[in-house]
């Protein structure tokens, strides 16, 4: 483990020296968690919760203070997916804006990150050959074929950096974009003036089984094995649901909170610029495929203050994949989950027209990044083609190039700045809006003599519903106690101590009445994990 | 006479073959054991077994332990995991390791006792593992099925519930569960009010209470049996539950108990979360036992058979357990599983053939559904004990309340299967009475049927071991293509009905194809023909001299070809299949 960061940090640096790749080693990123620790130990804790198949610490951090299990929890998910380091990088740089914030949200909530849910995945950024890996180390027969890892990515160029190949070819499905001729895009209809091409990623067939590069070492991709819609057999997706550790292990840790009320991952899909509509055909059915009605307009409102902090403008639809973890956490888990990359090439303003609508790019993300790219000086983003031979298509002409690995999605660090503060101040709007447990118009007649019957309301005081429409059906999300506790010799001459009750939505509230026997101090309290302790005291007289 | 005479012949001339070890004891005849061999029963065992009496874990692993001592050539016995408590998950291994590894044979896979209360399964799974052991070399039948397959056995694949069954009050329902701890109903604390064994009996009977109004009445017929009265009638008591008190005072008796959870819905294919299938945990394979069990089966992909024990109801089910998994069972699939599932019917008299979800009930998380779609393993639940066992009644067939079981007590178990009513004075109902069924009775077959139905059902398992596939390499025909090249031609049967790869898993290439391979010799191109005769089929050109082929289908074959650069002298064909085994053909 030692000598494999020290190897991590050399590449690193070789990397430096080209001017790219410098997002952390996992190696700094460990370091950065246990300087948090080391400065707060008061409010931070930093632990392992899984090892990888490659032998790297799955590090969850918790933030907080007082009473752990009846304080709002709120979760922050990075690297489910290994394309997307800029999502741990966020992680972490929300956890330092927390924490400059102490005073107000570390006294009502706990945040916890897994900034780096796939190391093996992650650690690929900075590996001798870099390229977009998504699975974890373990050995796996990708394409079922009874044969190990025996097709991987070939650096056919050498530069260290896995790109594309592209193949010119009549019976290819891709041309190059008309404002960009560096950009490879799959046409719906042939024409004559066209360049046609093959498009494969950068390798040969090293198998010889007609498809390339299609088992190469790794694994596991995580965000393919999470329960919900499980996409078994399919490429990565792994033996069976919740197969990994790092899953299994975050599953595990996930259940045993009970007050988390809510997941934030950072990935490849996005239900925060485009949340998801409510559709009844999806949940009329024994195994729902889509969220129940209250909770996509939860959705809905946590979108627009997604979107009122400025937070990825013009983001193009990316939906959550089969097996993929947001799903999980919301359909499995039944807590809200939210997903959003951390960040998203701008529109720059020359694609604008006047209306401020970017109809020029025609949603094509490839030219909108070089746009952006080439506004702020960044050259070095694209390998440019170059004619290789290609031995499995010998006689045809092949170009190896295209965008380097992770720039699109990932941009140089100094862009996630802004980026965090934005995402800061919408996780403390979502923070304003949360659910609280308030007590109303309590009311206490004497029966009799010597019996009071104590009547009142609880209600949710807050912006959002105290738990998903989902939860209600949940065992594993805790329904709302509600207590009486008695004094001395009183006596409770009807029902029990205790009340469980469903989720309340925003401004709705149920109504108790106790009858008690006896005089002196009764307390009343009202709870859940993921709402708080509101308690009362009343003195009967 | 003439009989005797050929059984003796049989005997001799089969430890000529070395057939028999030497040292084994095969018959009274042989070793001066006094008394005459029933047919079906080892005579004289190594191990020494009653097979009408439950078993605890340390029983369990005594067995397994006697079992390999006295049968180390045949026998090898591991703990595969730890339960939640701790306990060990054991595994017994069973082939004749003399004709080869137990790898590379067809592998046929028993589990049994997910739901603790569910004994029977165990014994069952003990005694195929003595009978199978015991019988080797004595009956050639079984002597031949452990040269060509393995079987894996797990006694139980949950020792904690298993024990707490035993040893702690409990009723026949409970649980179904393993030890992990959880709030059952929902109010933050955990197996806070379980059952009480008020009366010390070591059985979680029932409660019933004088009620001048009541709806139940004893039966006039036999007094141990309390029957709802009729509309317009009126009885004298009331049904008060199971054995218990109101320990967390939430105004019910027995709510939040040790288990819950059904370890039976926690199998990872399309496994469902509780809010769609009631018992599920947090995810698949959440409980560690069956973590362990699925971990063993995915490690040995020879595994082309499976059972599972479960009570009650006398049935052979298959999958799907759900109906959204309609799709995964094709008609060749479903060939297979109607052959041995009608041959059980026929075996096992009282016990029916039957699909989950179309004749009981839609099930997610169920192991039978993790073999077939998570694995492509033809596999069947036996839910064993049926009352028709009792007196033999076509009527009684998967019948639970009945008189039957009340009858069966009353003449052949002589009122050892029920606790008599007596009072009780309960600290919250006042004056009761407690009696009701022992928690070893009605699902758990009674001593002297247990026997009988352990074979039997057995004799099932044993049949669809011996359906696995079973290949057989015919003799390679030589033909001459011109002076330099030879063609050589290959037919590679599957003499059983079970095909290499099920429908299910071709589909979904979970088992890697069968590797066909021709050494010794300089293949120019190979080729797997769909119709030799004719010359029709497809040539592979990457690596021709080890053909991969997909699937070979049960009583059916595949035809094979290479052209080979001269003439070839000594060369061998070897077969590679994860489910079909590992053989070898020399040609010289």
């Amino acid at each position: 483990m030692k000598f494999f960061l020290i190897t991590c940090a050399l590449v690193f640096s070789s990397n430096l020296l080209m001017g790219q790749f410098e997002y952390p080693t996992l190696g700094e990123i460990e370091e950065e968690l246990k300087s948090l620790q080391a400065l707060h130990p008061d409010l931070v804790s930093v632990e392992s919760i899984a090892e990888t198949p490659g032998g790297q610490d799955v590090w969850l951090i918790r933030m907080g203070r007082g009473d752990e299990d009846l304080t709002p929890g709120l979760m922050f998910v990075g690297s489910v997916d290994g394309r997307h380091p800029a999502g741990s990088v966020m992680n972490i740089k929300l956890m330092e804006r927390i924490l400059e914030n102490r005073n107000s949200l570390l006294d009502n909530f706990y945040f916890y990150f897994v900034p780096v849910l796939s190391p093996d995945a992650y650690a690929q950024y900075h590996a001798e050959l870099i390229y977009e890996r998504l699975g974890n180390a373990r050995e796996t027969d990708i394409d079922r074929d009874g044969r190990i890892s025996e097709d991987p990515y070939d650096d056919l160029d050498g530069d260290g950096l896995i790109t594309m190949v592209r193949i010119e070819d009549p019976t290819g499905r891709f041309t190059t974009h008309l404002s960009d001729d560096r950009i490879m895009i799959e046409f719906e209809e042939r024409s004559d003036r066209e360049m046609i091409y093959r498009l494969i990623s950068e390798g040969i067939d090293n198998d010889k089984d007609g498809l390339f590069n299609e088992d190469g070492p790794g694994g596991v991709n995580l965000n393919k094995n999470f329960s919900f819609d499980y996409p078994a057999f399919q490429p990565g997706a792994g033996e069976h649901a919740v197969s990994e550790e790092e899953n299994r292990k975050l599953a595990e840790f996930l259940f045993e909170r009970w007050n988390i009320y809510a997941v934030f991952t950072f990935g490849l899909e996005n239900n925060l610029s485009h949340p998801v509509e409510f559709d009844r055909s999806k949940v009329d059915q024994r195994v729902i495929k889509g969220p129940l009605e209250k909770d996509a307009s939860v959705n809905q409102k946590v979108s627009r203050l997604f979107k009122d902090n400025a937070l990825l403008q013009d983001a193009e639809k990316m939906e959550q994949g089969s097996g993929s973890f947001s799903s999980w956490a919301y359909f499995h888990y039944c807590r809200f989950s939210f997903v959003s990359p951390a960040w998203l090439a701008p529109v720059v303003e020359s694609d604008r027209d006047t209306e401020g609508k970017s109809d020029s790019l025609s949603g094509n993300y490839d030219l909108r990044y070089i746009h952006w790219a080439e506004s702020q000086g960044i050259s070095d983003y694209f390998v440019d083609w170059t004619e290789i031979d290609h031995p499995d298509f010998p006689g045809r002409k092949a170009e190896v190039g295209g965008f380097k690995p992770f720039v699109r999605y990932n941009p140089p660090l100094k862009y996630l700045e802004q980026e965090a503060d934005d995402y800061f101040t919408f996780i403390q709007s979502v923070c304003e809006k949360m659910p609280r447990l308030e007590f109303q118009d309590i009311s206490v007649e004497k029966a009799g003599d010597g019996v009071f019957r104590i009547k009142g309301r609880v209600m949710n005081s807050g912006q959002l519903p105290t738990g998903t429409e989902l939860g209600d059906r949940s065992r594993w999300v805790r329904d709302i106690r509600h207590r009486i506790l008695l004094s001395g010799e009183q006596e409770l001459l009807l029902g029990h101590y205790r009340d469980f009750h469903k989720s309340l939505q925003a401004g709705e509230y149920f109504e108790f009445s106790w009858l008690v026997s006896g005089s002196g101090r009764v307390t009343l309290d009202a709870a859940s994990p993921m709402t708080g302790l509101t308690t009362r005291v009343i003195e009967l007289k | 006479m003439n009989f005797s005479f050929r059984l003796i012949f049989c005997l001799v001339s089969c430890s000529f073959l070395g057939l028999v070890d030497g040292t084994q004891s095969v018959s009274a005849q042989q070793d001066g054991t006094p008394g005459l061999r029933a047919i079906g029963t080892p005579h004289a065992p190594k191990v020494q077994m009653s097979w009408n009496r439950y078993h605890d874990n340390a029983e369990i692993l005594k067995f397994c332990k006697d079992l390999q001592d006295a049968y180390p050539d045949l026998v090898q016995f591991e703990v595969i995991g730890q339960s939640y408590k701790g306990n060990d998950i054991l595994a017994l291994t069973l082939t004749d390791f003399q004709s080869g590894n137990a790898e590379d044979k067809p592998a046929f896979f028993i589990q049994a006792n997910i739901h603790p209360n569910e004994l029977q399964g165990t014994e069952i799974s003990m005694y195929t593992a003595w009978y199978l052991a015991e019988n080797y070399g004595v009956v050639d039948f079984i002597t031949q099925l452990l040269k060509d397959r393995t079987f894996y056995i797990l006694p139980t694949i949950n020792p904690d519930g298993r024990d707490y069954f035993i040893y702690q009050p409990n009723n026949p329902n409970s649980p179904r569960s393993g030890l992990m701890p959880f709030d059952d109903d929902g109010d933050w604390e955990i197996d806070e009010d379980g059952f009480d064994d008020l009366n010390g009996d070591g059985h979680i009977t029932m409660m019933r209470r004088e009620n001048p109004n009541g709806r139940w009445k004893e039966d006039p017929k036999n007094p141990l049996r309390m029957i709802r009265v009729g509309e317009g009638e009126t009885g004298n008591y009331d049904m008060l539950g199971y054995e218990g008190i109101d320990r967390d005072g939430d105004g019910r008796v027995n709510e939040d108990r040790t288990g819950y959870y059904d370890p039976n819905r926690d199998w990872g294919w399309n496994w469902q979360p509780d809010y769609v299938q009631r018992g599920s945990l947090m995810y698949p394979f959440a409980s560690p036992e069956n973590r362990a069990v699925k971990d063993f089966v995915i490690a040995r992909p020879n595994i082309a058979g499976a059972q599972s024990y479960h009570n009650y109801g006398g049935m052979f089910l298959r999958g799907p357990g759900a109906e959204e998994d309609r799709d995964i069972y094709d008609r060749n699939d479903t060939r297979v599983y109607d052959l041995i599932g009608k041959k059980g019917e026929k075996m096992v008299p009282g016990y029916r053939y039957l699909v989950v979800y179309k004749d009981l009930y839609s099930v997610f998380g169920g192991d039978v559904d993790f073999f077939h779609g998570g694995r492509g393993i033809y596999s069947f639940v036996n839910e064993l004990m049926t009352a028709y066992l009792l007196f033999h009644d076509e009527n009684q067939i998967n019948r639970w309340e009945d008189t039957q079981f009340y009858d069966f007590d009353k003449y052949l178990l002589f009122g050892d299967a029920y606790v008599a009513w007596e009072p009780y004075d309960h600290p919250q109902f006042g004056p009761i009475e407690i009696g009701g069924p022992k928690k070893n009775y009605v699902r758990n077959h009674p001593g002297f049927l247990l026997e009988q139905d352990a074979h039997r059902n057995m004799a099932f398992t044993l049949y669809h071991a011996y359906q696995m596939p079973r290949i057989v390499i015919r003799e390679p025909q030589v033909r001459p293509i011109n002076s330099g090249l030879n063609e050589i031609s290959v037919t590679v049967d599957n003499v059983r009905a079970t095909p290499t790869h099920s429908s299910h898993d071709l589909k979904n290439r979970i088992t890697p194809p069968n590797v066909i391979s021709i050494s010794n010799v300089e293949v120019i191109s190979g080729m797997i023909m769909s119709n030799p005769d004719l010359g029709v089929g497809e040539e592979q050109v990457h690596e021709p001299a080890d053909l991969r082929v997909n699937n070979i289908p049960g009583n059916g074959s595949v035809h094979l070809r290479w052209i080979v650069e001269g003439n070839p002298g000594n060369f061998e064909i070897e077969v590679v299949s994860k489910k079909g085994g590992r053989h070898r053909l020399e040609v010289r």
